[in-house]
């Protein structure tokens, strides 16, 4: 480096980053210390707990206390370039995924959703709220809303631990053909943070939309909230 | 859900009304029903405290969520005013889509009047971005750090890094009024196509200084890689996106 481009903590953090990118520090290893880090790369203390700093607000790293830093767990892909249920995209990836159902009632839409919607305000939907695990932890809160006359005898068991999709595929033929969707950070309220087992007003992700069935008919609103650091979108170029 | 399971949900959730929490309620209801209008200056610490019978920590506390939560703007030694809203959020989700060329021109097309700003520009030689551009090691990387800024307010904070290799003379180019992309064009090495990632982080102190919003509050965060038409490698570029400036909508087939 021939000046101070980019100040020697952020310098210190790029290097720790290509290190787990390349494979030198895996999921869930531990990552030398500060102190450990000063000495190695010949910088203050300050500037390694810095660079830590830095990696941990960008979610790469967690420390456990007492126990020290380590590489957090890699974040689900959701994929910008194909629509999938959630239970497909995360099982693609290797990782174990269940969901346990909180509610599952047949309500008339709200002033809200009909606004976001489009959907007559006495429109019956389906409102199905679950809380999805992976790896046995909480990692979001998903709240499907499936018009009624699109599945009129969606049950209980239908979305119980299984794909909502594959369910509506099998049942009533009805196929996901493309989802609008915004994707916004918010502030956990009371119950999120129960569920998800996080402070509330921690900042989360907002995942909401629109998905329409082959035949171009909204069959449903999504609003999911997910804890942030485990979740990334994506899109590759193919 | 049974009936049992609601009510312990209840207990909970009547368990977190901290002292901070009921001051949080009471400023959103005051703003959303108008009696506090935007701009307008939120009474003193102290007589908040006295007011609802808390202790100063708590107030203290509740206007830091509520800065985070973008309700109000706390300026050092001013006092504590109602944040005003912009009437319209950016969608950069068309960005991932690909359907245009830089946020430059999203800002354009959108009718506000972009801007940058540079804060550091210079040579690295780094692993990690010889790794992200696919480089060998210890060739050179050009780094552009830059804020954009929309109608005069910071909207994003931008690190790109471009091979030095690709651009020689890219130390000689004002990025203040020079577009990036517009000078990478000139070598026809403009990104074409893209790999990109979205997530959701907090800032550090660093880069809300930067943004001028509260630490610690969420910001969208993207890496982008670019190619050029004859596909090679030519940008890496994180950014901290404003979520109040900027939204992400999205359209995607099965």
């Amino acid at each position: 480096m021939r000046k101070n481009v980019l100040t020697l903590d952020v310098m210190l953090a790029k290097e720790i980053e290509y290190d787990i990118e390349t494979g030198k520090y895996r999921e869930g290893d531990r990552i030398p210390s500060e102190r450990m880090l000063a000495e190695d790369f010949g910088v203050q203390r300050g500037t390694a707990r810095s660079a830590i700093g830095i990696l941990k607000d960008k979610g790469v790293i967690v420390s456990r206390e007492r126990a020290g830093n380590f590489v957090a767990p890699r974040r689900i892909d959701f994929d910008l370039d194909a629509y999938n249920s959630r239970k497909v995209v995360i099982e693609r990836m290797g990782i174990s995924t269940s969901v346990r159902l909180l509610t599952f009632e047949k309500i008339s839409v709200t002033d809200k959703m009909s606004a976001d919607t489009g959907w007559p305000a006495d429109t019956q939907v389906f409102r199905i709220m679950r809380l999805r695990y992976t790896a046995g932890v909480p990692m979001a809160l998903e709240r499907a809303h499936i018009k009624c006359e699109l599945a009129p005898t969606l049950t209980e068991d239908d979305v119980n631990d299984k794909s909502i999709y594959a369910s509506l595929a099998r049942k009533f033929n009805e196929y996901v053909d493309h989802a609008e969707s915004k994707v916004t950070a918010a502030f956990a309220n009371g119950l999120e943070s129960i569920l998800l087992n996080i402070k509330e007003s921690k900042p989360v992700m907002r995942y909401e939309g629109l998905v329409y069935d082959r035949e171009g008919r909204l069959l449903e609103y999504f609003d999911d909230i997910i804890l942030k650091d485990q979740i990334q979108f994506i899109s590759y170029d193919r | 859900m049974t009936g049992k399971k609601k009510t312990s949900m209840k207990k909970q959730s009547a368990k977190t009304t901290y002292p901070s929490t009921i001051i949080q309620e009471a400023v959103i209801s005051d703003i959303q029903e108008g009696e506090l209008l935007p701009g307008e200056r939120i009474m003193s610490e102290r007589a908040m405290a006295e007011k609802y019978n808390v202790s100063r920590m708590a107030v203290q506390y509740a206007m830091k969520v509520l800065e985070k939560k973008g309700y109000v703007e706390r300026r050092r030694g001013a006092g504590t005013f109602v944040r005003k809203h912009d009437v319209q959020k950016i969608n950069l989700g068309d960005f991932y889509n690909r359907l245009n060329a830089g946020i430059t021109a999203t800002l354009k097309g959108s009718g506000a009047t972009p801007s940058n700003k540079v804060i550091t520009r210079g040579i690295v030689r780094a692993d990690f971005y010889t790794h992200k551009l696919g480089l060998e090691q210890g060739e050179e990387v050009f780094i552009l750090n830059r804020t954009r800024m929309l109608n005069e307010e910071p909207f994003a904070l931008e690190y790109s890094a471009v091979p030095l290799k690709r651009f020689p003379d890219i130390e000689e180019i004002d990025f203040a009024v020079v577009s990036l992309y517009d000078y990478m064009e000139s070598y026809g090495l403009m990104p074409r196509r893209f790999n990109e990632k979205l997530q959701i982080v907090e800032v550090n102190a660093r880069e809300a200084g930067y943004l001028e919003i509260g630490e610690g509050s969420p910001v969208y965060y993207t890496e982008l890689t670019g190619f050029a038409s004859d596909g090679s490698l030519v940008e890496y570029t994180e950014s901290f996106i404003r979520c109040d400036k900027a939204e992400m909508r999205f359209i995607t087939r099965v």
